[in-house]
């Protein structure tokens, strides 16, 4: 049995957890079809039997959906920031190890995309292409992408000045076995959490892409289409359509929290090798 | 009675470190102790700790009494009026303590505000001018319109000194005040306490790893390492050059090193290389390295062409 | 000080024009046919051509970059083809209620996050830095339409204590105190990520001040709590300033959710409908005006940093 080193770590990181393995468990745990109701059954508050969290304006099991929804939302939350990660990275070192030129084109061309307001671009983004959860990805990535590359970029700058880079370039290390040995075992891990605290974010745009009817086409269940579906029923059912919305605010609290603890443990390890 | 009497006293950073171990040493009104010792020697740690600032997580034992008052266990809002009031305190970095977004003057009269010796802004202003001429500040209109970063380090420095001695306290303690200016600067500004010393009848503890201050300032010598009290006595007594302490220790320095003969040990290489390569002398002795008088008359005359900045 | 600002005031104009020129290019080359968007897919050649020569599409891209900005200059931004009206016209309105919901916002952003931020610093160990770390936490990860959604259930339809929607203008029947009262829920649900960050940064900012050099020679001079307090929140604003104008740069951009929800006829909603109808004027214009905002509020913080600091004066 592992020891529990790090208490508020492992309680952020099965907090982030939960939503991922209930997302994987849906066809098992939803009680129901999530696409299909019955008109009678509309708009019930959450407790009525057979549906524990009411059902929407469709008769539709609300449990069910948000169940389900959880699917294309996670993805549409984890996959850009893997993107980004990966994009980020190689754009960063690639940026750092090369001359002053590329660095320069490379370091301006992110200025602009970051000096763009970044919901404004990736609505921008995903109205240009067919909505679903292909375009929302697509968006999320460019928005993510330059903000890590800074990451990578300034993690890279930092150890190029470090002895033992130049130790290794004057040895007449060539270029890939320098990045391959010397800057990715530095550099993914600090790339890695920086990554680790957009998922939040990122979820929390995707759902806001769905929401403005740019994500996933109805009638698949995503949490950011349902609090759209759910909004006409705010004034007679309020807590129908305060059920997505809390559903979002409580997976990105969960993610941040991850996030940071992260963040602050890669801190404290930074500082005590210093 | 003495001025400021420490017994006893024992300071453990938050790791356990002992950074002070079991320190007694007393300081009378208007004398010199100096606080000889290498870095990490607990020398900074005992000074702060008279201050009540011996840092966060700190466990103090002992007692530290000013002119009969036990400082050690005092509130807060009672330590504010020793502070400052009582205690003046020079750091070692001016340019890190001065708040550089306030100008020297206002600083002052806030010194003199939080105290009581002014009622009113204009007062304060006032005030602040004659002190910034004691401290040898040599326009000091333009030094009280100033910001700190405006000024030279000797400039700063000594502007720091005027916010010390504003208050008008017993005991002036100096953290390694000028370590971090060059050696001529250095000189004056040590002239400058001397001064001090003798004109406002100031206690003045410093505390340095540099022999020749040392030398310059003090009456009484008191040698830290690792925390304990290696050795106390008269300057005369601890810091002898090496011929009169009876042979050459071949340091080829033409017999002007110091010995501090009580503990039989050399301090310069306890202190190692933070060591001033200057030949030092004996107080009292015309220093070799500040040209000018070691003790200028007027307190206003000390400043020189070298410390006005731009 | 007034040539320090000139100076930056000079140096805004080239980054304007880069933006400028971006926007156009990046609007220009945006796959999507406005000709087709406004005559729909069965609409005859010549009707198109007219319709391609009446807006300029015919011309080369540098040319109607020059027009276009040209123009602009002048308040002139173009004719929207979704509701032909002038672009200008559409845009101020939209502009007006925006500053109001931010400036709303940035009210409370500053406030909370001073207040939590200094909460944080105050003690390092103790249980308040914990309670605001894990409220700014929580302010952070709000997501504006799930705190606009979750407060409206609470406050405007279970409790009945705020309107729910629309803005009322204040010169209307109204006045302020209806503004106001229908400010409060859009102003608290665009606040929340922006509080959190600006509390993070202060809060990391003070501390750092709290236990440098400065605060102990401040201590060791006499003066109180109180007063230490001020000169290192002083010394500690110039983060404060930084992360104050990127936020509000992120509140006048990214208040759509808020406007969708509240019917607040803003520019982030304007934006929004102009892009999903491909309103290719519509969108150079708020993006430029955008834009243009945020580089005003960089030099507002530039100025406002030359105010706090006189190193950077000089």
């Amino acid at each position: 049995m592992v020891t529990i080193r790090h208490p508020r770590t492992a309680l952020a990181a099965t907090a982030a957890l939960l939503p991922v393995l209930l997302a994987l468990a849906a066809p098992l745990l939803a009680p129901a079809d999530p696409d299909t109701g019955h008109l009678a059954d509309r708009l019930l508050d959450p407790g009525a039997p057979g549906h524990p969290l009411g059902t929407d304006g469709q008769g539709r099991d609300l449990l069910s959906r948000l169940l389900w929804a959880a699917r294309p939302s996670l993805t549409a939350g984890l996959l850009p920031v893997a993107v980004a990660a990966l994009a980020g990275a190689l754009i960063g070192i690639t940026a750092a190890l090369t001359g002053r030129a590329t660095e320069q084109a490379l370091l301006r061309t992110l200025d602009v995309l970051y000096a763009f307001p970044g919901v404004l671009l990736a609505i921008a983004v995903a109205t240009l292409l067919t909505p679903g959860l292909g375009a929302t990805v697509l968006a999320l990535s460019v928005v993510l992408t330059p903000a890590v590359a800074r990451v990578a970029f300034t993690e890279t700058r930092r150890i190029r000045t470090a002895e033992y880079l130049e130790a290794a370039t004057v040895s007449g290390a060539t270029r890939t076995t320098l990045i391959l040995r010397q800057v990715l075992p530095v550099v993914a891990p600090v790339v890695l959490v920086y990554a680790s605290s957009l998922v939040g974010l990122a979820v929390v745009y995707a759902a806001g892409l769905s929401f403005l009817g740019l994500g996933v086409p109805p009638p698949t269940p995503e949490w950011g289409a349902m609090l759209d579906e759910l909004r006409p029923a705010l004034f007679t059912h309020p807590w129908l359509a305060a059920l997505p919305a809390l559903v979002i605010l409580a997976v990105s609290v969960a993610f941040n929290a991850l996030g940071e603890t992260l963040r602050g443990r890669l801190g404290e390890g930074t500082e005590a090798t210093r | 009675m003495s001025l400021l009497a420490i017994d006893h006293l024992t300071v453990h950073h938050p790791g356990g470190t002992r950074a002070v171990d079991d320190v007694s040493l007393t300081l009378d009104a208007g004398r010199a102790l100096v606080l000889l010792g290498a870095s990490g020697s607990g020398k900074t740690t005992l000074a702060r700790t008279v201050l009540g600032l011996p840092g966060r997580g700190t466990t103090v034992r002992g007692s530290i009494r000013l002119g009969g008052t036990e400082l050690l266990g005092l509130p807060e809002r009672a330590l504010t009026r020793v502070r400052g009031r009582r205690i003046g305190y020079v750091p070692q970095d001016p340019s890190a303590t001065l708040d550089p977004l306030r100008r020297i003057g206002t600083q002052l009269a806030e010194v003199l505000r939080t105290h009581r010796l002014a009622d009113t802004r204009r007062a304060a202003r006032a005030a602040a001018l004659p002190l910034l001429a004691a401290a040898g500040l040599p326009d000091p209109e333009r030094a009280a319109s100033a910001y700190p970063h405006e000024l030279s380090g000797g400039l700063r420095q000594r502007a720091a000194i005027a916010l010390a001695i504003a208050a008008d306290p017993e005991l002036l303690i100096a953290d390694e005040p000028t370590t971090a200016l060059d050696t001529l600067v250095r000189a004056r500004i040590l002239d400058l306490f001397s001064t001090l010393r003798t004109r406002c009848n100031l206690a003045l503890l410093l505390v340095t790893h540099d022999l020749s201050a040392a030398a310059r300032i003090g009456d009484t010598v008191a040698v830290l390492d690792g925390g304990r009290l290696t050795a106390t006595g008269p300057a005369e007594e601890l810091l002898v050059p090496a011929e009169e302490a009876g042979g050459n220790r071949g340091s080829g320095n033409g017999g002007s090193e110091l010995l501090v003969a009580g503990a039989h040990r050399d301090v310069r290489a306890a202190s190692g290389k933070e060591q001033n390569p200057k030949p030092m002398a004996r107080p009292g002795s015309e220093p070799s390295a500040a040209p000018g008088p070691p003790f200028p008359g007027p307190l206003s005359a000390s400043s020189s062409a070298e410390e006005v900045s731009k | 000080m007034t040539r320090f600002l000139l100076r930056r005031l000079l140096l805004a104009v080239p980054t304007l024009l880069g933006v400028s020129a971006v926007v156009f290019a990046t609007v220009a080359l945006v796959p999507g046919d406005p000709v087709t968007a406004f005559l729909g897919p069965g609409a005859p050649a010549e009707a198109r051509q007219a319709l391609a020569e009446r807006i300029g599409l015919d011309r080369p891209l540098p040319v109607r970059y020059l027009d276009w900005l040209g123009h602009a200059l002048t308040g002139d931004l173009g004719t929207s083809t979704s509701t032909q009206r002038p672009v200008a016209a559409l845009l101020l309105p939209a502009l007006g209620q925006t500053l109001t919901l931010t400036a709303a916002a940035f009210a409370l952003v500053l406030l909370g996050g001073v207040l939590l931020g200094t909460l944080g610093a105050l003690r390092p160990h103790g249980w308040t830095r914990r309670l605001s770390g894990a409220a700014a936490t929580l302010a952070v990860s709000a997501p504006q339409y799930s705190v606009a959604l979750l407060l409206t259930a609470v406050l405007a339809v279970h409790w009945r204590l705020l309107p729910a929607g629309g803005t009322h203008d204040a010169f209307g029947p109204g006045g302020t105190g209806d503004l106001l009262r229908h400010l409060v829920l859009p102003a608290t649900a665009a606040a929340l990520v922006p509080l959190g960050l600006t509390a993070k940064v202060h809060r990391a900012a003070l501390s750092g001040v709290l236990a440098s050099d400065l605060a102990d020679g401040l201590r060791a001079r006499g003066l109180g709590r109180a007063a230490v307090l001020r000169h290192c929140a002083h010394n500690a604003s110039p983060a404060l300033l930084t992360i104050g104008g990127l936020q509000l740069a992120y509140l006048l951009e990214g208040v759509v959710f808020v406007e969708t929800l509240y019917a607040w006829p803003g520019l982030g909603r304007l934006l929004y409908d102009a892009l999903t109808a491909r309103d290719l004027p519509l969108v150079q214009g708020g993006v430029l005006l955008v834009a243009t905002a945020f580089v005003g509020v960089n030099l507002l913080v530039d100025a406002a940093h030359a105010a706090i600091d006189p190193r950077v004066r000089s």
